[in-house]
């Protein structure tokens, strides 16, 4: 018997379960890809977050906004900071602001910013934004030491440190030094500042444009726009970002910084790197234990469906079936045949439907712009089409005998 | 296969055949031996409960032999694996029942082509040759009407070109008349043994009617089998 012919009868027969199949296993297998998507996109965020960061920590006082300004205005917070810089553990103190604002950063920035082409703006409607804050400043020498970060994480903005900001120099002749592009987390903004700002005539308002560079949303910025748009906070924290020389010494400086702050008699909140970076692998270890679960109970829920839906048939088209075997035709290997390549095509759906409508979508939510490794969700899709597949041909093989 | 008449096209030798009752195997018939010929009607005759339809199970190959052989041709079928069983049932067998056994959703042509397409014929090749078949033999019956819509006669000569169409060496006709009405029954029994005659087949009615003996150029009596005792109680006649 040719095989088409086979494959042509097993369909015939089984076309209802064989469609209920691709289409349960294509939103299964759509659920792993995305779950993988997900995690990975998540694990690189983290990845990135803190591969390159220097090992630091951040102090906050209990009080709030308020508190901090008049804990400011009182002198005591540069008194603190001398003390913190006079640790040999600490390689820079720096003041940190930290705001988060949500999706009103469009109509923000086109109302501060004046730019000309609206339309640029249009990426910044959701996502991660990082903003430079710069200022024309002489001379133009830019202390490596200086160099300084807050990374706020996703859907929040990455602003650079004002105290180093109002030092950098926007100049259409600046050239930074590669030693900065490395220090750098965003190294390769720092090229785009010296090319594209050449020819901008906004000195001391908005020197901004848009760059493209790896997806990624970044504004320049005037300092005072900045400080402008900070105050219209939604949600603000401010702090003291402490660099420290070495990660080893994390447990020994906190020590340090624990005992210098008690005499200050506020209420600190002391953060590591460490503390963030555990929490944030335990957020990623609960998604991944929730997709595991999600995705076994899924692929279970697959199989009974499978399972039932052809047992029905094997009921009603019992005739039928009896009649195509006593002519010799065996349903076994065909079915299981068709099956799988019914699984195949649902797969290659899932995979287009993930990748291409849900990844952009994953990756701006988790500004995540390098390649994914897909290789862990087609192994697993695969093994799970593989597995109710065997699973079918053994259910076959004892209902029908053969 | 052998198609040349009185040639042995089916030899079943000493087989046996139990059911289970209570753990225990009880024999249905023990050391059977029969063989049926090419062009001829080979009838199998028995009262309920004799066995017929287990043997003709057996003869047809859907159920293991557990002890003795059958010979299609010069080929042993005994020791074969399911695979290959059912090849040979593809190749080599023509199936005709009480019931009509025709699939309720296929048309009377897909039904017709169905032994064709076994045996590895295309599909054109094979809607071509069934539609010859049923002008020739079934004029008055559209091909593309589904089993449901015929009337018991016409469904048995549906099931008759089905069992016929692949020239098989053996044919097998379980109470094929029996749903039917006396005049369409002498038409069946009339076809079938032309169809023997003129294909060279072997045809294996099992049945019970006795008007069957008329026609059939053998007769076998299968008798209910008396618990424990083994040996055959299959008696050949003519």
């Amino acid at each position: 018997m040719r095989l088409d012919i086979k494959l042509l009868l097993a369909w015939r027969f089984f076309k209802g379960p064989l469609f209920s199949f691709f289409i349960l296993f294509a939103f299964v297998s759509c659920c792993i890809f995305s779950f993988f998507l997900i995690t990975d996109s998540y694990e690189k965020q983290v990845e990135e977050r803190f591969a390159s960061k220097q090992p630091h920590f951040t102090l906050s006082l209990g009080g709030g906004v308020s508190s901090w300004s008049d804990y400011k205005a009182s002198g005591e917070l540069e008194n603190l900071k001398r003390s913190l810089q006079d640790e040999g553990s600490i390689l820079s103190v720096s003041e940190f602001t930290k705001v988060t604002k949500w999706l009103r950063l469009k109509a923000a920035t086109a109302q501060q910013s004046g730019f000309e082409s609206a339309q640029e703006y249009d990426k910044f409607s959701s996502g991660n934004v990082t903003l430079i804050g710069l200022e024309r400043h002489f001379p133009s020498v830019i202390p490596l030491t200086e160099l300084n970060y807050y990374d706020a994480g996703a859907y929040k903005f990455k602003i650079t440190n004002l105290e180093f900001a109002a030092d950098w120099l926007m100049n259409p002749s600046l050239v930074l030094p590669n030693a900065v592009l490395d220090a750098s987390f965003f190294a390769p903004i720092s090229q785009e500042v010296s090319i594209k700002s050449v020819g901008h005539g906004y000195q001391g308002k908005i020197k901004a444009f848009i760059n493209d560079y790896n997806d990624e949303s970044i504004l320049y910025m005037g300092i005072e726009q900045i400080a402008a748009w900070l105050d219209d906070d939604d949600l603000k924290e401010e702090g003291l970002y402490l660099r420290i020389l070495d990660s080893r010494d994390i447990e020994q400086g906190k020590n340090v910084i624990t005992a210098l702050l008690a005499k200050t008699g506020e209420n600190w909140t002391v953060t590591t790197w460490l503390d963030e970076k555990s929490k944030q692998k335990s957020i990623l270890l609960m998604t991944k234990l929730l997709g595991y679960s999600l995705i076994s109970v899924l692929v279970f829920a697959l199989i009974l469906i499978l399972g039932l839906n052809q047992a029905n048939v094997f009921i009603k088209k019992a005739k039928s079936l009896n009649i195509l075997y006593m002519t010799g035709y065996l349903l076994t290997l065909p079915l299981v045949v068709t099956s799988f390549f019914v699984g195949l095509l649902g797969l290659l759906l899932a995979y287009l439907v993930t990748f291409i409508w849900l990844k952009p979508m994953i990756l701006q939510v988790f500004s995540v712009s390098t390649t994914l490794h897909q290789g862990m969700s087609w192994g697993v899709c695969i093994t799970v089409l593989l597995l109710i597949n065997l699973l079918n041909l053994i259910g076959m093989k004892n209902r029908l005998g053969y | 296969m052998h198609k040349e008449a009185n040639d042995v096209a089916i030899k079943v030798t000493d087989l046996d055949r139990y059911y289970l009752i209570d753990g225990k195997q009880s024999p249905i018939y023990k050391n059977l031996t029969l063989e049926a010929k090419a062009g001829e009607v080979t009838l199998i005759m028995g009262a309920s409960g004799s066995g017929k339809s287990s043997l003709l199970r057996q003869i047809a190959l859907l159920d293991n032999i557990p002890k003795g052989d059958i010979f299609y041709g010069h080929q042993s079928v005994a020791s074969l694996g399911k695979a290959k069983k059912a090849k040979i049932r593809a190749k080599n067998l023509g199936f005709i029942f009480q019931s009509f056994a025709l699939i309720p959703e296929f048309s009377v042509l897909e039904n017709c082509a169905l032994p064709l397409l076994m045996n590895g014929s295309k599909r054109t090749e094979a809607n071509h040759k069934a539609k010859d078949y049923i002008k020739r033999f079934m004029n008055d019956i559209d091909p593309d009407k589904k089993p449901n819509e015929l009337s018991g006669g016409e469904q048995q000569r549906v099931a008759i070109i089905r069992a016929l169409i692949h020239e098989p060496s053996v044919v097998i006709a379980d109470e094929p008349t029996g749903n039917l009405d006396e005049i369409n029954a002498e038409f069946i029994k009339s076809e079938l043994k032309r169809i023997a005659k003129s294909l060279g087949s072997a045809v294996i009615i099992v049945s019970h009617d006795k008007s069957f003996i008329e026609s059939a150029d053998a007769y076998y009596q299968l008798d209910a089998c008396p618990n424990g005792l083994s040996k055959s109680l299959l008696t050949r006649y003519k």
